[in-house]
């Protein structure tokens, strides 16, 4: 099902940190994304997930390693290009939603439209369908305060994707939330993957997510620990994940 | 939208909102208020020099201040008269007297001496009599604003200068004097006449220029006949009583400091209320910055917000302004705030209030948008 990866990353080593309380967070990590599916990337708290995903989504430079997206290379990149990168390819979902609290549903996905200077479509139209399109037609106008914990995380699936990228980068997107809204945007995020053909790499604690990747990627220590990517796996992998990964 | 994010960023927190304006405001309101007093006792200190009808003024050598003369010789103006583009010198009379009040007791007062319409300086202001009245022997105007001080207040009251009657036959409203000393004017032979002074004596020569006369020429001309005065212009003039009182006395050198301070204190409190405005304001940049923001997306935002507050603080200075011109307006030392005050101090606290916002921007643009994955 993968052709050419999407996002691809190479010996990835990262030191965090400076001194006494430097840390190597990465200690050579590759992985690479495709379009189309959906992975999961599990391991203990203080593995090297959030600094993973923060060098795939072009957000931290990594000490040493290749990022490639696209199939370019960022290493040249200044911090300009590099955020323009993310602005081009990638759509980010965070843990604890970073809504704006002062804008309404509709003008946290048009707020995402402006950085990228969308003018020619209907700002407003686009951001509507977005929103629609994550079942929150009718949350249109609320603030994200009247909105549950899963329907914020909707408003942020419709932010991160309203620009349509190739590539959405969730650290943590169900942690907290119930486990009903859990799967609702887990649902999501698949399905982004699966009918939009976007690369998707989500972070998660929750046993409850693994049924809904394509491939799960556990991490310990800054490292790779074993990756599951036959569809016979999967019943394993939560146990997998308990035991190896869940320290 | 980039207007929309900053004003919905300040408005979703109100109360923070009008701490922030608050703030700005308060800051605007003390540097406003500390130069209008500065740029009233400017105007009060040189109301006379202003006021006087004078293209050139003759004065004793090493005259500091209008308030504070030493005399020179009236007949000089003799010869004064005859430089070539001088239309007319006219002599005026200024010194201190005591001023006996009708009830009892006394007070210092500036007695300025010129004659009405012909002299060089006459009362403005005037809400009872006519200028010309102080023609009349004994005749002084006084100004009511210090009907307490003199114990008089309408035209007809009597009182005494250095023994001599002085009889009230004018009232101004707003003739101000820097010093505790009132101004009471009256004509040239009756300061004379209070301040002891014989007819050859003056403190000042007014000259008056024909139309179109060269004040550089005239001015070199008299000088280099003239022994012992100097020639001013009234910028001179102006600027070395305002250096005088300003520079030299305790009172001046407060306002001055005040007015420094106020500057200092105000910046220092708007940027801080600025720079905290925007810190709060952190997760929702670093945010930006994370989904790819460029800076300059993000510059225009704090500079939205940076905007959005200084409109704000400078909205409630203004009412605040009011208010205190209004509290200052019958003290000895009005505060000056004229609209192009303002409008300088507007463009100022704009200047600095971008400065602050972007001291505090450039805070977030190093921040690690990393920063947003934090638990
Ligand atoms: N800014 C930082 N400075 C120093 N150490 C850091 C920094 N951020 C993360 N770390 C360390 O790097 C390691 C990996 O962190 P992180 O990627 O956040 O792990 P995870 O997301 O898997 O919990 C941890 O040991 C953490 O303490
Ligand atoms: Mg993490």
């Amino acid at each position: 099902m993968s052709s050419d990866p999407v996002l691809e990353v190479e010996n990835i080593e990262m030191v965090l940190g400076d001194g006494a309380r430097c840390v190597q967070a990465l200690k050579g990590v590759c992985l690479s994304l495709a379009a189309g599916e959906f992975v999961l990337l599990v391991g203990p708290s203080g593995s090297g997930k959030s600094t993973l995903l923060s060098i795939m989504g072009c957000i931290l430079k990594p000490t040493r390693g290749v990022v490639r997206v696209e199939g370019r290379s960022t290493e040249k990149m200044d911090k300009e290009r590099l955020a323009q990168l993310r602005r081009k390819h990638v759509g980010f979902v965070f843990q604890s939603y970073n809504l704006f609290p002062g804008l309404t549903a509709r003008q946290n996905v048009e707020a995402s439209l402006a950085i990228r200077g969308h003018r020619a479509a209907d700002p407003r139209e686009t951001a509507e369908n977005a929103l629609r399109s994550v079942g929150l037609a009718h949350r249109l106008h609320s603030l994200p305060g009247q909105l549950s914990g899963g329907e914020q995380q909707r408003v942020a699936i419709a932010r991160a994707v309203v620009a349509n990228p190739s590539i959405i980068l969730a650290d943590e997107p169900t942690a907290a939330l119930d486990s009903e809204a859990g799967r609702g945007v887990l649902q999501e995020l698949r399905r982004l993957a699966r009918e939009q053909g976007r690369a998707v790499l989500a972070v998660s604690h929750d046993a409850r997510a693994f049924p809904f990747a394509d491939r799960i990627v556990c991490m310990q220590d800054g490292r790779i620990l074993s990756a599951g990517t036959e569809p016979d796996l999967t019943p394993a992998l939560p146990r997998l994940a308990g035991d190896n990964c869940h320290a | 939208m980039i207007g929309i994010i900053a004003f919905k960023n300040l408005l979703h927190d109100p109360a923070r909102f009008f701490a922030t304006a608050a703030g700005i405001g308060l800051s605007f309101v003390l540097v406003t208020v500390q130069l209008g007093l500065l740029a009233g006792f400017d105007r009060t200190i040189s109301a006379m020099i202003d006021h006087a009808k004078a293209d050139l003024w003759i004065v004793p050598n090493g005259t500091a201040a209008f308030d504070d003369p030493s005399q020179l010789e009236s007949t000089q103006r003799f010869a004064a008269a005859i430089a070539p583009g001088v239309k007319r010198v006219t002599p005026m009379l200024v010194g201190f007297a005591e001023w006996r009040r009708p009830g009892g007791g006394s007070t210092t007062v500036i007695v300025v001496g010129s004659d009405p319409r012909t002299g060089s300086i006459e009362p403005w202001n005037v809400r009872s009599g006519r200028t010309y009245d102080l023609k009349a022997p004994d005749a002084v105007a006084i100004d009511t604003s210090y009907s307490q001080q003199l114990g008089v207040s309408k035209r007809g009251d009597l009182a005494r200068i250095e023994g001599i009657p002085a009889r009230v036959a004018v009232t101004t409203n707003g003739i101000r004097s820097f010093t505790t000393s009132p101004y009471v004017f009256t004509s040239l032979s009756q300061a004379r006449a209070f301040l002891n002074a014989d007819a050859s004596r003056a403190s000042y020569l007014a000259v008056e220029l024909t139309p179109g006369a060269d004040a550089a020429l005239v001015r070199e001309h008299i000088a280099s006949r003239l022994p012992n005065v100097e020639v001013l212009t009234p910028t001179e003039f102006r600027r070395r009583n305002v250096e005088r009182w300003l520079l030299e006395t305790g009172a001046g050198i407060a306002l001055l400091a005040g007015a420094g301070l106020a500057v200092a204190v105000g910046s220092v409190i708007m940027m801080q209320s600025l720079y905290t405005s925007v810190n709060d304001h952190r997760k929702e940049f670093a945010t930006l910055r994370a989904m790819g923001s460029s800076k300059r997306f993000l510059m225009s935002v704090i500079a939205c917000q940076a905007a959005i507050c200084t409109l704000a603080g400078c909205a409630l200075a203004s009412i605040g302004n009011f208010g205190v011109i209004a509290l200052s307006a019958s003290s000895s030392l009005p505060i000056q705030i004229s609209a192009s005050l303002m409008l300088v101090l507007g463009a100022v606290a704009a200047l600095m209030s971008f400065a602050a916002a972007f001291a505090a921007a450039a805070k977030v643009g190093r921040v690690d948008p990393a920063e947003v994955f934090a638990q």
